[in-house]
């Protein structure tokens, strides 16, 4: 994958089958299915998110930066990437893509790094690590399968 | 989890292409780490994942292990010992 491909999706909003919005500072957890496509769209530019993917049938086998990266021996995530897991399953491949480049490697926030970066209150606000677990909590209560804290790929600390 | 590959060398060009650099490191090279905390290592000595070479050829390293004195404060922090290092000609 030498360069950046910008790459805009045939595929129409109004035909899709599920749609949410998900708020600042919170967390979402859904299943998709082999072959539907997932659509993220930044609604007011300048937003990260920060996410995690699991193989539906087995949790222990999940996203990895590292095998992604040295995969498509590239760091940047952009048209064409194959997300790949700790197991080297493909999980998902990026398909369209409007804004060319995609970050793998910074990680995420979580309270500590966040009182460092903004102010000591910011403990108790909202962070990715947080959100992550959260959503994993929920998740599992919904379904019953154990998915928590340990599940959660480790994030920055500080910065 | 990501792992340490020492002595090994990736270049990461502007278009974010990774490139291992072949032969990057020399018989008697050495890296030195000091223990801030008690700490768990758990190395092996095989190939890197982009290495070119179709050899299997695995080489032998040498380790040994000192027991030092804690680290006083000038020395403690990585960045004061390399402002150092860059200070002295």
């Amino acid at each position: 994958m030498p360069e950046t491909v910008i790459q805009a999706s045939p595929r129409l909003p109004e035909d899709a089958i599920f749609s949410a919005v998900v708020e600042a500072g919170d967390s979402f957890v859904h299943e998709i299915h082999q072959g539907q496509f997932v659509r993220i769209v930044d609604l007011e530019g300048n937003q990260a998110v920060d996410t995690l993917f699991y193989n539906a049938h087995d949790y222990a086998d999940r996203y990895s930066a590292q095998d992604t990266i040295r995969e498509q021996r590239n760091i940047y995530l952009t048209t064409g990437t194959k997300l790949m897991s700790t197991e080297r399953n493909a999980l998902l491949t990026i398909v369209a893509d409007t804004c060319g480049r995609h970050d793998t490697l910074g990680g995420a926030c979580a309270t500590e790094s966040n009182m460092v970066r903004y102010a000591i209150e910011k403990r108790f606000m909202h962070a990715c690590r947080q959100s992550f677990l959260k959503g994993a909590l929920a998740w599992s209560a919904e379904t019953g399968r154990e998915l928590g804290k340990r599940d959660l790929t480790p994030t920055s600390t500080s910065s | 989890m990501m792992n340490v590959n020492f002595f090994s060398k990736v270049e990461v060009f502007v278009d974010g292409s990774m490139h291992f650099i072949s032969a990057h490191s020399a018989a008697g090279d050495a890296v030195e780490l000091r223990a801030e905390m008690n700490t768990l290592v758990i190395l092996n000595s095989c190939q890197h994942p982009m290495d070119p070479s179709h050899e299997y050829a695995q080489k032998p390293v040498s380790l040994t292990l000192k027991q030092v004195e804690a680290p006083d404060l000038t020395t403690f922090a990585a960045t004061s010992a390399l402002k150092k290092a860059a200070a002295s000609p």
